[in-house]
């Protein structure tokens, strides 16, 4: 060998042992699957505890917790806005990350919320928005739930094809809590629909207790003999709405929104056009996966439309019925 | 008047025990005497708990921040205000069940009214008629509940729970379902939600109550007449009281503090729910029961009702601090008014 | 010399003070539903006297007592105090005459402490109704120790629920002493008290009679009547069957006269 070809080959050694002994110095790059559980954030329901619809939204939950690695304090609101105050006023003081909350009322949760964002803590709402999906007008970054009046719209629509309702028709909209955000929403779409034929609907409250929305259900359809459809507005109404009908001894068709066993099997026997699921689970699901992404990678959280505008009908129900109270 | 005593007790027999003894001794009776003490002790050892924790781990238990201390505080002021009223009316030997409801109603009421009425709510006398009006209704319930329970001999208990479902329909046949919104100007803001430093308003009123209702219950002769006509109703009618009368006051005093309660919580959130307070009943009497409150009547004292509180939601923030799930702190407190009122009879029999 | 009564009585003798009987119930009746308590009763109680109200179980002695001293209302007669008529509807009433009792249910409450019950419904306070602890507390001491030798009680804050039959009915026997101003009607209050304390008791009856406070004493147990009575009467369902001053009868014949009707 040359002693030119010697020393470069030295040199290139050299060079290549320095970079080699540098390596373990030099940044590798970060981890997106490291552990992350550090960062917490709140997940405030509105509801109970005991409330049955939220349950395949904890699951998902729990799902995107384990997929991001995050860390979710889960808490109930027990439908009183000033208990939900007191959760997210310690969770603040407690050095949460992110808030993800339910927005029932914006007037009473305005001022916390906006002093969470103002402190650097992000906010995502979730299947419920009282101020109505404009981001920036209550404090929070983006709303994770169905858009309730095109939801219903399109049920609305369906139930008009199906049936042939007409002029002067009657539809009967049972819900838990006729003037609840949900309820309003979901009425919007399905009245628009149906004046669009010149039909007409009546709103009954029923509350949240299966037997009594039942009993209260079969009352109304039995002083209303002429009713020609109902619409469930929500779980409870939607899945009473079928044995209402029977018990009342008439022959119409039932459509409504959410889901549950009863639900599902009835629109697999037929006896049920059709439900509008906002996919509690999906709400669960994203709402904390987006939140990760934004804590752990800066990623911002946008809107989303859950359950958009599909129908589960006889078609479909299958997957629907197998993973009823899981994640459906 | 001359005697012939047989053998006359020391003369120093009847000097009374806390001249005697020591410090400790005084402490000990102290607790064993008086039906708070045993949630005192608990009360002050949970505490110094909490104040070591906080000091010697600050970032992941946050007990001491300010911001803690003062969403704390804020937290007690509904149900605190509410309990002195039930719990005098406890040791009276009565129950109000409607509490809730009323808490509910009142602030509903009082939120129409200064919306709609006296100048809107822009106005600033409009929040204070309203609110003095709603407090009005809420005395006047209670006066209600204590005529029909007085008058046809029908236990409390069945009275007002007969009231609690009436005003709880009755509130949605004021004014429906919907949240009623309430956005005072000052002075009204300031005096009911304002916050000074690490106080809120609605704490300061409850301590103001506080005291009030440890004067009168525990200095005013009005005070000891409750406690006869809940003690022994039959002694106090020998003795020439009117239960009926001490029972009245009693009640109006409890429904107007649960409207006063039901406005504190409302001004501070800013709107009120007509389905609010559902349950708040029974969680000012479990308060004054953990606080030592006898529920036959006769036996409490208005340090018991602040520290029942005070203690309940402590627990609440702690289980919060920690990240606890939330039925924890039902079984909590499912556990605390059990085990305070074994503690309590134990600390009793040893005396 | 006796005199068996079962018609109208004459009119009241003047005493050896040759005064009104402080304390006259004329024709009183009254009537529990179907049980007929007192039946057209007359009873008298002079000045400086002390009268034992004995009888069976049942005989309408305590319901005399708390006709007396105003929680019964009778539903017809009339009382009168010092020769007036008067109207005694109420504990208010009867307290205005100077009446105190000791029931034979005690009626103390458990929960309060000593000083609160003597002062029960009577209590010391300022003019806003506030009361004067320190004030009652003293004087709770005092009537404690002169008047009434409780054993064992040494601090006037405890609750009287921790005290014994005997202190409880002591403390009674206080609250009683320290308001006295006229009569002293007394119901069995000697069954919990131990030997001692019911001798001083009679004793301290027996002494309020010359400081011009009379007494009516309902007991079982004659010889405690006849240790500090001037007078018997005997009730038997619901009217006086016999009366008799002690130095005209004997515990034999008063016996008899409560067992026989």
């Amino acid at each position: 060998m040359t002693r030119g070809l010697r020393s470069s080959c030295i040199a290139l050694v050299t060079a290549m042992l320095l970079g080699l002994s540098t390596w373990p110095a030099s940044a590798s790059p970060p981890d997106r699957n490291q552990d992350f559980s550090k960062l917490h954030m709140l997940f405030l329901i509105w509801s109970f505890e005991s409330n049955a619809f939220f349950a395949p939204m904890v699951n998902g939950v729990h799902d995107a917790e384990k997929a991001k690695r995050i860390s979710v304090d889960i808490e109930y609101g027990n439908e009183d806005l000033t208990r939900m105050n007191n959760i997210l006023e310690t969770a603040i003081a407690n050095g949460t990350n992110g808030i993800a909350v339910t927005i029932p009322n914006d007037v009473a949760l305005n001022n916390v919320l906006c002093g969470a964002m103002k402190k650097g803590i992000p906010v995502i709402a979730f299947n419920i928005d009282n101020s109505q999906h404009a981001a920036g007008k209550t404090c929070r970054l983006a709303y994770v739930g169905q858009n309730f009046v095109a939801a219903g719209y399109v049920l609305g629509k369906e139930l008009i094809k199906k049936y042939h309702i007409g002029k002067g028709d009657l539809v009967f909209t049972p819900v838990e809590a006729p003037q609840a955000v949900y309820a309003v929403q979901r009425h919007e779409g399905v009245a628009k629909a149906l004046a669009e034929v010149g039909a007409t609907t009546e709103i009954l409250g029923t509350g949240n207790d299966h037997a009594k929305a039942l009993d209260l259900m079969t009352q109304y359809l039995l002083g209303h003999s002429n009713t020609k459809a109902v619409v469930g507005l929500g779980q409870t109404p939607t899945s009473q709405a079928v044995q209402a009908i029977k018990d009342a001894g008439l022959h119409i068709p039932a459509a409504g929104f959410d889901v549950d066993g009863e639900i599902l099997r009835n629109i697999e026997n037929g006896s049920m056009m059709a439900t509008v699921d906002q996919q509690p689970y999906t709400q669960g699901y994203y709402t904390v996966a987006q939140m990760a992404d934004l804590l752990e990678f800066g990623l911002a959280p946008s809107d989303m439309d859950t359950g958009g505008v599909g129908l589960i009908e006889k078609g479909n129900v299958g997957l629907a019925k197998q993973w009823a109270g899981i994640t459906r | 008047m001359s005697t012939v005593p047989l053998d006359r007790p020391p003369a120093n027999a009847l000097v009374p025990a806390r001249a005697q003894g020591g410090y400790l001794r005084a402490i000990r009776t102290a607790i064993r005497s008086r039906p708070a003490g045993g949630i005192a002790v608990l009360f002050i050892t949970i505490q110094i708990v909490c104040v070591v924790g906080g000091l010697l781990f600050p970032d992941q238990f946050r007990y001491l921040i300010p911001a803690n201390i003062r969403v704390t505080l804020k937290a007690v002021a509904p149900l605190g205000i509410m309990s002195l009223g039930v719990g005098m009316l406890m040791i009276a030997g009565e129950f109000d069940l409607s509490v809730g409801a009323l808490y509910s109603f009142c602030a509903v009421f009082a939120a129409t009214l200064a919306n709609d009425h006296f100048g809107g709510i822009d106005n600033p006398a409009a929040p204070f008629i309203g609110a003095a009006l709603a407090i009005v209704v809420g005395i006047l319930a209670g006066l209600v509940n204590g005529f029909v329970t007085i008058r046809f001999s029908i236990p409390s208990f069945i009275t007002t729970l007969g009231a609690m479902l009436l005003w709880k329909g009755g509130v949605l046949l004021y004014n429906g379902a919907s949240a009623v919104s309430f956005l005072p100007n000052n002075p009204f803001a300031v005096l009911f939600a304002g916050q000074f430093w690490l106080l809120d308003a609605g704490f300061v009123w409850f301590i103001l109550l506080a005291v009030v209702a440890f004067f009168l219950l525990h200095h005013h002769r009005f005070g000891n007449h409750l406690y006869a006509v809940g003690g022994n109703q039959q002694a106090a009618i020998a003795i020439g009281i009117k239960p009926a009368r001490v029972k009245l006051v009693a009640f109006a005093i409890t429904g107007g503090l649960a409207a006063f309660s039901g406005i504190i919580a409302m001004t501070r959130v800013g709107s009120v729910q007509p389905g609010g307070g559902q349950g708040m009943e029974l969680q000012a009497i479990a308060a004054c029961v953990i606080g030592g409150f006898a529920l036959m009547g006769g036996r409490g004292s208005i340090i018991g009702i602040v520290l029942g509180t005070a203690l309940v939601f402590t627990i609440n923030d702690i289980l919060l601090l920690l990240r606890a799930p939330g039925f924890y702190f039902d079984m909590f407190v499912g556990a605390l008014i059990v085990g305070a009122v074994i503690m309590n009879h134990a600390i009793r029999r040893r005396s | 010399m006796t005199v068996t009564l079962d018609q109208q009585p004459a009119p009241p003798a003047a005493r050896e003070t040759g005064s009104v009987p402080i304390y006259e119930a004329r024709n009183i009746s009254k009537r529990y539903g179907n049980m007929q308590a007192l039946t057209r009763v007359n009873f008298r109680v002079n000045r400086k006297e002390v009268i034992g109200l004995l009888g069976d179980n049942g005989a309408g002695k305590s319901t005399m007592i708390k006709m007396m001293s105003g929680i019964v209302r009778p539903d017809s007669g009339e009382i009168l105090v010092d020769g007036v008529p008067i109207r005694v509807e109420s504990r208010a009433d009867s307290e205005r005459i100077g009446i105190e009792t000791i029931y034979q249910d005690i009626a103390l409450v458990d929960p309060m402490s000593i000083t609160r019950n003597i002062f029960m419904g009577r209590e010391i306070t300022n003019r806003f109704g506030f009361m004067r602890h320190r004030e009652m507390e003293r004087q709770a001491v005092q009537v404690l120790d002169s008047a009434v030798h409780i054993s064992g009680i040494d601090d006037p804050d405890k609750e009287v629920g921790f005290l014994s039959g005997g202190q409880k009915q002591a403390v009674a026997i206080a609250r009683a002493v320290y308001f006295k101003r006229r009569m002293l009607l007394l119901d069995e209050p000697t069954s919990a008290l131990s030997v001692r304390e019911t001798e001083r008791l009679l004793e301290y009856v027996a002494r309020l009679k010359h400081e011009d406070v009379s007494s009516v004493l309902v007991t079982h147990n004659i010889y405690h009547a006849f240790m500090v009575c001037d007078r018997f009467v005997v009730m038997s369902h619901g009217t006086p069957v016999f009366e008799a001053r002690k130095e005209e009868t004997t515990m034999q014949e008063v016996t008899d006269h409560v067992i026989r009707t």
